[in-house]
């Protein structure tokens, strides 16, 4: 049976979600909120969408997308263009082929995968970074940073499964 | 005609099985690829960089609206709790101030009189650009800010911004419709300042950290902790007398800054348009037939601003 114009549309629509989710985390992170010392700590949001992502929908969320949510928060964030970039693909590449080991366990697994995956990448942002500016940097609000986001994943994993649960399907 | 698209999925499909296979390689080999390109300041790259930020701009001015507009709300009631003790602090505080505009006031009109007899030449006239903070550069490696003006309001790269407290950063990027702000801590942010009544001069060098450190300075200098750090003017690109911070703390390991802005009510800033070009070539425009771009680190030049400014005396 031939779907109609609009039922094709709707799907689009519903397959365009993950990569609209991260996007849009990207302007919202870049957002100042006038807290004390929240912009160096500021969770990284789009980090967390584009491991679940990964995870749950790799078939929705291809490489050039991700590629393109990097450049996307290096461009916001006037960091060297590229950058995110690479941590993100290297996230997304490490993601995709455990993928299995996430799917069907509880989510504290998935959990304990974040953690490890996302501190391979705040590792690899952070030496990426030092090598870029050519200085050290120090890195206390790295950790603090890495701290704040592991810590705030489920709070973000719950929002994700409800998108896409109800709107990507 | 039939026979068409199947010959071009017959074409394409191999193509599209190979891109599948190496996308991932393609684009990590491409993100590196850009990291040098943008190393290499090539100005094309520069170029694209400033109007994707300037596509996004209005999106990210219309959401920093709401959240301004929650953090005050937050912040009207817990000054709410507060307002009686702030008050009489204010009436004390407003006493005490009245007697200094008395003295400020008798300065500057000896300070005049005393210029028109040695026939002091001032600086050039300074006017202000209004700007609101539209986001912030999160994470540790940069402090920067984008800001809502840009080329079209007048805005011009290396200019200083200011907050009601003091300056705040420089503007190091600029679009249409939008300019980037570094920072005083930023990494990559050097101000010329004098420090302290002795005047000594030295460079605001920021490392990501809240305190920046002071570098350069002459040899026997007398810095303690407490002393004013004020902008400089030299290099010519920002007035001088700018209040920057105050000495945090003086130590065998370096001299540390507080700044005097207060990062977290950075909502409206003013860019500080100062009638002297400075030594910092326009934005975006090379001399003709390169593929590199102007000097991107205004701070470098102000370096150099500073020794001829001591050469010059």
């Amino acid at each position: 049976m031939k779907t109609s114009f609009v039922q094709r549309m709707d799907l689009w629509a519903r397959h365009l979600m993950p990569a609209a989710t991260m996007l849009l985390l990207v302007l919202v992170s870049a957002v100042p909120l006038g807290i004390p010392g929240y912009a160096q700590v500021s969770p990284a949001f789009t980090l967390m969408a584009v491991f679940y992502w990964a995870v749950y929908r790799p078939d929705l969320t291809p490489p050039s997308v991700v590629f393109l949510t990097g450049l996307a928060e290096d461009l916001v964030h006037g960091y060297p263009l590229g950058l995110t970039a690479v941590i993100f693909l290297a996230v997304y590449g490490v993601a995709t082929t455990q993928r299995q080991t996430f799917l069907t366990k509880p989510f504290f697994i998935a959990w304990g995968g974040f953690v490890i995956i996302s501190f391979g990448a705040f590792l690899l942002d952070w030496m990426l970074m030092s090598l870029f500016s050519l200085a050290w940097i120090i890195p206390d609000t790295v950790l603090a940073r890495f701290g704040l986001t592991v810590a705030l994943f489920p709070a973000m994993a719950w929002l994700f499964v409800r998108i896409h649960r109800y709107l990507v399907r | 005609m039939g026979r068409r698209p199947a010959s071009f999925s017959r074409v394409a499909q191999p193509v599209r099985t190979l891109w599948q296979r190496f996308a991932f390689t393609a684009l990590v080999l491409a993100a590196f690829g850009l990291m040098l390109l943008g190393k290499a300041d090539i100005v094309m790259v520069k170029r694209l960089q400033i109007a994707a930020v300037d596509a996004v701009a209005p999106i990210l001015e219309a959401l920093s609206h709401p959240a301004a507009a929650v953090s005050k709300g937050v912040e009207t009631a817990l000054t709410l709790r507060d307002l009686h003790a702030e008050n009489e602090q204010l009436r004390e505080e407003n006493s005490r101030l009245k007697q200094w505009q008395h003295v400020a006031h008798l300065l500057e009109s000896e300070n005049k009189a005393l210029k028109r007899l040695t026939h002091h030449v001032g600086p050039p006239p300074v006017s202000y650009i209004s700007a609101r903070v539209i986001a912030e550069a999160g994470g540790p490696f940069v402090r920067s800010a984008l800001l809502n003006a840009g080329r079209q309001s007048g805005v011009r790269r290396g200019q200083g911004v200011v907050s009601e407290d003091g300056l705040a950063g420089t503007v190091v990027e600029v679009g249409e419709l939008h300019a980037r702000m570094l920072l005083v801590t930023d990494l990559n942010a050097q101000i010329p300042v004098l420090i302290g009544a002795a005047r000594e001069p030295g460079i605001l060098v920021g490392d990501n950290t809240n305190h920046p450190r002071i570098l350069y300075l002459p040899q026997n200098n007398r810095v303690s902790p407490g002393d004013l750090v004020i902008s400089s003017g030299h290099g010519g690109m920002l007035p001088a007398g700018l209040p920057v911070g105050t000495v945090s703390s003086v130590s065998e390991s370096g001299i540390r800054v507080k700044p005097v802005v207060d990062w977290t009510h950075l909502e409206f800033v003013r860019i500080v348009d100062y009638l002297m070009q400075g030594v910092i070539p326009g934005p975006m425009d090379p001399p003709p037939f390169t593929v590199l771009a102007p000097d991107p680190e205004p701070t470098l030049v102000e370096r150099l601003g500073v020794t001829r400014g001591k050469t010059d005396r």
